[in-house]
C-alpha cells in the first residue's frame, strides 16, 4: 500500500527561497525615535523583524519584502522605508 | 410452511399508527417472527389521512415496497371510509379490523370479514387517553394480536411494561385484553 | 452480556451504531428524514449514555467545517446530513476527503428541488462519487448499523485516512422499523481501536499547517496519492468486513452481494432499498425457470470494477438500475458498470434503467416487466430506458 501523503507544511524558513530581492523598499529603524513598543515585531507578516535583548527591533532584510506595515504602525515614526534605488 | 402477513394500517395523522405498529413489530419480533413497520410520509399532519404497513414473516424481509394486496387492514376512523377506499387491494377473504360501534355500517361487495372493535369506548374505560383523546390503536392492536395468534399474552404484557411506566402500561394491557374479547374466532 | 436484538428505524440503527463507537463529536444540523439520527444521538448523550459534545451549529457547511476541525486533532467525529443539507456541506466534504481526515458521515438520500420533495432518489448521493469519500451504500437498518461501525476502523486505518459516508434510501429505510440485532459493548470496543489511536493532523508539539498553497507539480502527486490510497482501500474495506463476519456472524468481506449470480445469463444491478425488490423478482423469475440474478452494490467507490468484471464473464445480460441520472448523460451506476466493461475489453448485452427517481417506489414488478421485456428484444441496449410504476415513461 503507498503511504498516506497529507496537505500539510512543516513551519520553516522561505519554503519559496529568499524573498528580501522582492523589495523596492526598505525599513530603516531609527532606534532614537523607538520606544520599544514591539508593535513592528507584532505587525510584521513574515516575520522577518526580530528583537534584541534590549528590546529594539531589528529588520532581517534576507526576508524582509519591503510591505512598509511595519513603518505605518509605528506610533512613534521610528521606521522610515527608504527606496532601494536611490 | 412459510408464514407472511401483511397489514395496511389507515388514520389519521396523531392517532398513532407508527408508535403502534413499530409496537407490533417489536411483539412478534421477539416471538422469533421477522417484522418490518413502513411508514408514509408526505404532507401528513394531524388530522390528515395516514397509512402504515406492516410486514409480518417466518423468515427475512427483504422488500420495502408499499402493500397493495393486504391479508389485514385496519381503520382507526369510520369516516375515512367516506374519503378514501381503505380496502382497496384487499386479498379475497381478507380481514377487515374498523374502529367502529356496532351500529355503524360498512357495506362490501366482497366476501370480507369484518370485525368491528368499538375502540373508542374500550379506551374510555380503560383510562387510555392523551390529553382527553381516546388512543384508539391500541384496541384495535388487541384485536389484531388475537387474530394472529402468534404472540402471547405474556410477551404483550413484557413489551407494554417495558415502554411505559405501570400506571399506563396496565391502562394498555387492560385495553388490549378488553379488545381481544371482542373478536371470535371462526 | 448477550446481544439485543431491537426493532430500529434505519436512522436509529446509525445512532446505535454511533453510540458503539464511542464517537467523541457531532456537529450537526436538521434535515428532513436525517433528522431522527442526530435527535436519537442527542438523547444518548443527555442521559450520560454516550460522552460525546453535540455542535449546534448554523448550517450544514458550517457542521462539516466543525468536523473537519475536530478531526484534524484526533477526535473521532460523525455528522448526518441529506439531500440540499448534503449539497450545502458540499465544498467542506471535498476539503474533508483531500485533508484526509477519518471523518464518518450517514447520507439519507432524498430528491433535490424543486420542487420540494422529502422522498428518496440518490441524486445528493452521486454528487460525491467523485468526491475522494469511501461510499457505502446499505439496503436495510442492519447494513446500517453494521457499516458505521466498520466505517470508523475503515477511515482511521493510517493506510486508508479518507472519510466514510454510509447512505441509504429517505423513509423506505431511515424510518423503516424493523429488527436490527446490536452488538454489546465489549464486542465493539474490542473490535474499535480507542480513538485516541486516530493519527492527529494538528499537534500542538509538532505545528503544521493543513492546506497551505502548494507547487502544481507537488499537488498532482498529492491528487496521485489519494487515488491510489482509496484503491487500494478495498483491501482494509474487505479485512474490516471479513473481521466483523468473525466478530457478529454477518460478513462484510465483499465489495458487493451476489444473489443467486453463479449460473445467472441475466443479472440485475442495483442499490440501496429497491436491492430487496430485485432480489424478491429473481426468486419469483427462478420460479418460472429463468436463470437470473441480482448484484447489489454497497461499496460504491472504490468502485468494485473486479466483481463486476467476474459477473460479467458469465452473465450475457445486465440490466442496471440507476436511481439517480447525470442530466445530457444517462443513468449514473450505468455508466460506471459500462465504463468497466469497456475497459475489461468485455462486450456483453446492457441495459440502463431509469427508476425510483423522486422517490417514486420500484416493485418487483417493475425487475419482472423489465426482464420480459429485454428478452423479448423490447428495449434497446445502451439507451436510457425511464420506467415509473411498471409504466415507460
Amino acid at each position: 500500500m503507498g503511504e498516506v501523503m497529507y496537505p500539510v507544511t512543516e513551519p520553516g524558513e522561505g519554503a519559496a527561497g529568499k524573498t528580501g530581492n522582492w523589495r523596492w523598499q526598505k525599513p530603516i529603524i531609527i532606534i532614537d525615535k523607538c520606544v520599544k513598543c514591539g508593535l513592528c515585531w507584532v505587525y510584521c507578516p513574515e516575520p522577518a523583524i526580530y528583537l534584541d535583548k534590549m528590546g529594539y527591533p531589528h529588520v532581517n532584510y534576507e526576508w524582509c519584502k519591503g510591505c512598509g506595515i511595519c513603518a505605518h504602525e509605528c506610533p512613534s515614526k521610528a521606521i522610515e522605508m527608504v527606496s532601494e534605488y536611490e | 410452511m412459510t408464514y407472511k402477513v401483511e397489514i395496511r394500517w389507515h388514520g389519521r395523522g396523531g392517532h398513532g399508527l407508527v408508535s403502534t405498529s413499530n409496537l407490533l413489530c417489536e411483539m412478534v419480533v421477539r416471538k422469533g417472527y421477522y417484522a418490518q413497520s413502513i411508514p408514509i410520509f408526505g404532507a401528513e399532519r394531524r388530522g390528515a389521512p395516514t397509512q402504515v404497513f406492516t410486514r409480518i414473516s417466518d423468515s427475512p424481509i427483504r422488500k420495502r415496497s408499499e402493500i397493495k394486496n393486504p391479508d389485514i387492514v385496519i381503520v382507526t376512523d369510520p369516516s375515512l371510509f367516506n374519503i378514501i377506499d381503505p380496502l382497496h387491494g384487499l386479498v379475497d377473504k381478507g380481514i377487515v379490523i374498523v374502529n367502529a360501534n356496532e351500529s355503524t355500517e360498512i357495506s362490501s361487495e366482497n366476501n370480507f370479514k369484518i370485525i368491528k372493535v368499538n375502540a373508542v369506548e374500550i379506551s374510555l374505560e380503560s383510562g387510555l387517553t392523551v390529553g382527553g383523546i381516546p388512543v384508539v390503536t391500541i384496541p384495535l392492536m388487541g384485536a389484531l394480536l388475537k387474530i394472529l395468534g402468534i404472540v402471547d399474552l405474556k410477551t404483550v404484557e413484557e413489551v407494554i411494561r417495558e415502554r411505559w411506566r405501570p400506571e399506563i402500561a396496565e391502562r394498555n394491557i387492560k385495553a388490549l385484553k378488553m379488545a381481544s374479547e371482542v373478536v371470535e374466532i371462526g | 452480556m448477550s446481544r439485543t436484538k431491537l426493532v430500529l428505524t434505519g436512522n436509529y440503527a446509525s445512532a446505535y451504531a454511533v453510540l458503539h463507537s464511542k464517537v467523541e463529536i457531532v456537529p450537526a444540523y436538521p434535515i428532513t428524514p436525517q433528522t431522527t439520527i442526530v435527535e436519537k444521538i442527542d438523547e444518548f448523550i443527555e442521559t450520560g449514555m454516550l460522552d460525546a459534545t453535540m455542535v449546534r451549529v448554523e448550517s450544514e457547511h458550517s457542521a462539516m467545517a466543525v468536523a473537519i476541525g475536530a478531526s484534524a486533532v484526533g477526535v473521532r467525529t460523525y455528522t448526518a446530513t441529506s439531500s440540499h443539507g448534503l449539497l450545502y456541506m458540499y465544498e467542506n466534504l471535498w476539503w474533508a476527503a483531500n485533508a484526509r481526515l477519518p471523518i464518518v458521515a450517514t447520507f439519507v438520500t432524498r430528491t433535490l428541488g424543486p420542487p420540494w420533495n422529502i422522498w428518496s432518489d440518490h441524486q445528493d448521493f452521486m454528487t460525491l462519487r467523485d468526491s475522494g469519500w469511501i461510499l457505502f451504500m446499505v439496503k436495510d437498518a442492519q447494513e446500517a448499523y453494521d457499516l458505521t461501525i466498520q466505517a470508523f476502523k475503515i477511515a482511521e486505518n493510517p493506510d486508508v485516512r479518507l472519510p466514510v459516508g454510509i447512505a441509504y434510501d429517505a423513509f423506505v429505510i431511515s424510518h423503516t422499523a424493523e429488527p436490527v440485532e446490536l452488538l454489546t459493548q465489549e464486542e465493539a470496543d474490542k473490535f474499535l481501536p480507542s480513538p485516541r489511536a486516530i493519527q492527529p493532523l494538528l499537534d500542538v508539539d509538532k505545528p503544521y499547517s493543513i492546506g497551505n498553497l502548494p507547487r502544481a507539480d507537488y499537488h498532482y502527486i498529492l491528487r496521485k496519492n489519494l487515488w491510489e490510497n482509496i484503491l487500494d482501500a478495498k483491501k482494509a474495506i474487505r479485512e474490516v468486513g471479513r473481521e466483523y463476519g468473525e466478530l457478529s456472524g454477518r460478513d462484510y468481506s465483499s465489495l458487493v452481494e451476489e444473489y443467486k449470480c453463479e449460473d445467472a445469463d441475466t443479472v440485475f444491478i442495483s442499490m440501496g432499498a429497491m436491492a430487496g425488490e430485485g432480489m424478491d423478482a429473481v426468486d419469483k423469475l427462478r420460479d418460472k425457470g429463468y436463470k437470473v440474478g441480482h448484484l447489489t452494490i454497497r461499496t460504491y467507490r472504490p468502485f468494485p470494477d473486479h466483481e463486476i468484471k467476474t459477473i460479467a464473464e458469465n452473465a450475457k445480460r445486465l440490466i442496471v438500475f440507476s436511481r439517480a441520472l447525470s442530466n445530457g448523460k444517462g443513468g449514473i451506476l450505468y455508466d460506471d458498470i459500462a465504463s468497466t466493461l469497456y475497459r475489461e475489453g468485455q462486450r456483453i448485452e446492457t441495459y440502463d434503467i431509469i427508476a425510483g427517481l423522486a422517490g417514486t417506489e420500484v416493485s418487483e414488478e417493475d425487475f419482472m416487466k423489465i426482464y420480459y421485456d429485454t428478452r423479448s428484444g423490447k428495449l434497446d441496449t445502451g439507451k436510457s430506458i425511464f420506467i415509473r410504476r411498471g409504466e415507460y415513461v
